[in-house]
């Protein structure tokens, strides 16, 4: 999934490692979103959410264009 | 927080994971001395038991080399955790546990790799503690391999999972069980039907034992690293 995660924290001239420590995971992981290569569960996508202060949807993007639903 | 500039904004893992290199070879480093100081502990308990006799050159030689080597890793290892630290390669909490409990268990190895053929001096042959040996084993050191998987383990796996590993670890986790799964269910029946046709030898326990854990940790670490 598409995501700001790396321009909201280079915005606060933080490292992998400063993110990881404030969410509780690894630089691995934090690299992993970052890159899409991994999506993250529905509260840590919360607790990003609360740090950055932003709606999730400001910071992921899955892709939907807003058609209509079945 | 770190003290950023513009040079190092990002981790030095960033993007291609090029920070790996390192822990890979401090972890091959240690699995060395491990098994050196095993081999040591187990030339040394050799040469006791034939009292020293055939304790020649040739055997001080190899001798000196293990101890050369055991002391060329750890100062290696060392001086690479070292350079780490000063590049910059900093840990987060769950990181800096993960090592912690790493570096116990791989001493926790050092030490049985060391101890059990100093225990089994006079009781048999230390062959009986290898991997792929079927030989009987004495009961105190049995029932000690039993405590150490029934309690040891399961407390440091406990540990590992609750404050060493993230969510994006656990799904690592969760998928290379899922493969080791479906390999442990398609090539066990697979080998003894392979037998029973008298294609292969008869199914080994402890072959299928390691493969399926080579099959969870291989994907572990892709999903993980790569």
């Amino acid at each position: 999934m598409k995501n700001q995660l790396k321009v909201l924290r280079a915005m606060r001239n933080w490292s992998q490692a400063d993110l990881g420590e404030q969410l509780d995971v690894s630089r691995q992981a934090v690299n992993a979103i970052e890159t899409g290569k991994y999506d993250p569960s529905l509260p840590l996508a919360f607790k990003i959410s609360r740090l950055f202060d932003l709606p999730i949807e400001e910071i992921f993007d899955d892709g939907f264009d807003g058609g209509e639903h079945v | 927080m770190t003290d950023l500039t513009e040079g190092n904004m990002f981790d030095p893992n960033e993007g291609q994971n090029s920070g790996l290199r390192r822990p890979i070879w401090i972890m091959l480093a240690a699995l060395g001395i491990v098994m050196i100081s095993g081999f040591i502990a187990g030339f040394s308990v050799h040469y006791q038991n034939e009292g020293g006799r055939a304790f020649n050159g040739i055997a001080a030689a190899i001798f000196a080399a293990a101890i050369l080597g055991i002391i060329g890793l750890g100062y290696w290892t060392w001086q690479n955790a070292k350079a780490g630290k000063v590049s910059g390669e900093n840990l987060t909490p769950r990181e800096r546990r993960r090592r912690y409990i790493l570096s116990g268990c791989i001493f926790l190895g050092w030490i049985m790799g060391i101890g059990l053929p100093i225990m089994f001096e006079g009781r048999g042959s230390a062959e009986a503690v290898t991997i792929f040996s079927n030989s009987p084993l004495p009961t105190n050191i049995a029932l000690a391999f039993v405590f150490v998987l029934l309690v040891i383990v399961p407390a440091i796996t406990w540990y590992w999972h609750r404050y060493a590993v993230d969510e994006m670890e656990e799904s690592a986790y969760r998928d290379g069980g899922y493969y080791a799964a479906y390999a442990f269910l398609f090539l066990t029946p697979l080998w003894w039907l392979l037998w029973r046709g008298g294609l292969l030898p008869e199914p080994n326990g402890v072959a299928i034992y390691l493969t399926f854990s080579l099959v969870w940790t291989t994907v572990w670490f892709w999903k993980k690293y790569l």
